[in-house]
């Protein structure tokens, strides 16, 4: 077997994990922002428990101009002032805006999801179901958004869950 | 004086036997397909026993040749197995740990272990990969993409990315593709095509691509439709490149059972009488049919294969189209799908794969049941129906055991 062809073979998957972990890392750079959520616990194959909510942007009318069916549709929320927009908001009329798509009426910023350890599954699931969630999501510069942190009751999971 | 004989192996090509008389014994010349991953000794062995007791070989050259198949790669096909299914026990249990997500571990040092795991197992399947004795190097490798299975697991997880799962194991299969050509048994390539051909399913069923394709019925009907005739273009097209072997296995497996899914799903279809598709639901499909059609009637060997080939195809099709286009029932469908099932059976038979005939004679029983079950029409109306069915079954048994040679020909010359 061709050497070349299996070192390409074998670094290939390390190199590309390596830089969406960077990528993944550098994101976290941006700045903290604090939202609240409301959700329900599943499972993921790969990664385990997480959970997954709706995220309360505080703004009305979310993806309304937009076509409510199964297709993505770019959209964005500025944080700073609060307000949606289907395309790239103008410069100088937000401060910091999450870049996301709309699909079947929903805004998706790919921040709906935390992974949280097996034990403490349930005991989240309540807290967030309950409306006591809060995320504290870390934005780029170019508008992605990172989930960093969950809160209950306005502090870290950990403490509620004993860890 | 020539003989040569021939043992059909589960879907591989023949093992053909010459047996040369030289001045003074027989000599035994084997050609084994560049296609077979080694004959099962298990199947031969009574062969050989035979083969010895008519006075064909010697017992001294029946144990040669036992010897012979037992030292081949491949032929422990059952050790690899069992190799395989280690390796993925293993693989399964740390994507279990992953998912368990040990909170007390910094996400730092989860990461750090995972890469420096990664780089020593990709160190040892570098370092074993050329040395004899190749089940080390092969359950190394599928521990090696597993790992990286996990990985995509742990980033995931460490960063809250969203996504679906079928995201992740697209992603898995674009980076371990290359290292998937590094396996010299089918096991790894073949679950790299599983997963791949899952995942590329799950981004055409759960997107929407275009004015046809709106709801998912639709797309999944296309997908369906279009997936066996798909991995039966890129076998065909991954023949005789080296290395490749094991893919196109994989490929072909998944003709069969994208086939086998294809058709129980669209005759499941026809329960709906209200059903409304565009025809151009099965655009995609048809293209690739056209390319298939022409493609095998130009490589096939074999006139009547050629012949068998393009008539699976075009009741695969017409079986697709008319239950698409017109209200057709249970009754149209058992029929088109009972002869697809036959004509199936016949180029299984052609092909010497036996047990696969076997099998596809067996779904065209289980779809009469399933017809008798159903009672369309009165349970009076379906006896008579399936009563004249079996009858027609055994006169065209008949036919064809009085007259096959001349109608062997006769296929032959117009396929020709």
């Amino acid at each position: 077997m061709n050497r070349v062809w299996t070192a390409f073979a074998l670094l290939l998957p390390i190199v590309v994990l390596a830089g969406i972990t960077v990528q993944r890392q550098f994101n976290l750079q941006g700045r903290e922002v604090i939202l609240a959520i409301e959700g329900y616990d599943p499972r993921d194959f790969l990664s385990g428990h997480y959970v997954t909510y709706r995220v309360n942007y505080g703004i009305s009318g979310l993806c309304r101009d937009l076509v409510a069916d199964d297709r993505e549709q770019p959209g964005y929320v500025c944080l700073e002032p609060r307000f949606f927009a289907s395309g790239v908001p103008q410069a100088g009329s937000c401060v910091l805006v999450l870049r996301g798509h709309c699909q079947g009426g929903r805004f998706v910023a790919g921040i709906e999801r935390f992974y949280i350890p097996e034990g403490s599954a349930s005991l989240l699931d309540q807290a967030v179901r309950g409306k006591r969630g809060e995320i504290v999501v870390v934005v780029s510069g170019d508008g992605v958004g990172q989930v960093k942190e969950l809160l209950i009751d306005g502090r870290s999971w950990r403490e509620l869950s004993g860890e | 004086m020539v003989w040569g004989c021939q043992g059909g192996i589960q879907d591989r090509p023949p093992t053909i036997v010459f047996l040369t008389q030289g001045p003074e014994s027989f000599q035994i010349d084997f050609l084994i397909s560049s296609q077979a991953y080694g004959a099962t000794l298990t199947r031969l062995d009574p062969k050989i026993s035979d083969w010895i007791a008519a006075g064909l070989i010697t017992g001294e050259q029946g144990a040669g040749i036992r010897a012979f198949e037992a030292a081949r790669p491949g032929g422990n096909w059952l050790y690899y197995s069992f190799l395989g299914l280690a390796g993925g026990v293993i693989g399964l249990g740390v994507i279990a740990l992953v998912a368990t997500n040990w909170a007390e571990i910094p996400d730092a040092v989860k990461l750090g272990c995972d890469f420096a795991l990664l780089m020593v197992l990709a160190w040892a399947v570098w370092r074993w990969l050329d040395a004899p004795g190749e089940g080390t190097a092969e359950i190394l490798l599928l521990l090696f993409v597993l790992l990286v299975m996990a990985s995509i697991g742990l980033i995931s997880q460490v960063y809250h990315t969203g996504g679906e799962l079928y995201q992740a194991t697209l992603l898995w299969s674009g980076i371990t593709l290359a290292a998937a050509t590094l396996s010299r048994r089918g096991i790894l390539p073949e679950l790299w095509v599983t997963v791949a051909l899952w995942s590329l399913v799950g981004v055409i069923v759960d997107n929407p691509w275009g004015p046809f394709f709106d709801a998912h019925p639709e797309r999944w009907l296309a997908t369906l439709f279009a997936l066996p005739l798909a991995c039966a273009l890129i076998a065909h097209g991954l023949r005789g490149v080296a290395g490749a072997a094991g893919f196109v296995h994989g490929f072909r497996q998944w003709v069969l059972l994208g086939g086998l899914v294809a058709v129980f799903s669209v005759d499941f279809a026809t329960l709906d009488s209200h059903r409304d598709m565009s025809v151009g639901v099965l655009v995609v499909g048809i293209a690739l049919a056209m390319i298939l059609g022409v493609g095998l009637w130009r490589v096939s060997s074999s006139p009547l294969r050629r012949l068998l080939g393009v008539v699976l195809i075009g009741i695969y099709v017409l079986l697709h189209l008319l239950v698409v286009l017109t209200p057709v029932g249970s009754w149209g469908s058992a029929l088109l799908v009972i002869t697809l099932f036959a004509v199936a059976a016949l180029d299984a038979a052609a092909r010497g794969e036996s047990r696969l005939a076997n099998l596809l004679v067996l779904f065209m029983g289980i779809r009469f049941l399933v017809l008798y079950f159903d009672a369309v029409g009165g349970l009076a109306y379906t006896g008579f129906g399936l009563i004249f069915t079996g009858l027609l079954i055994l006169s065209m048994l008949l036919l064809w055991r009085r007259h096959r040679v001349v109608l062997h020909d006769w296929v032959e010359r117009m396929a020709a």
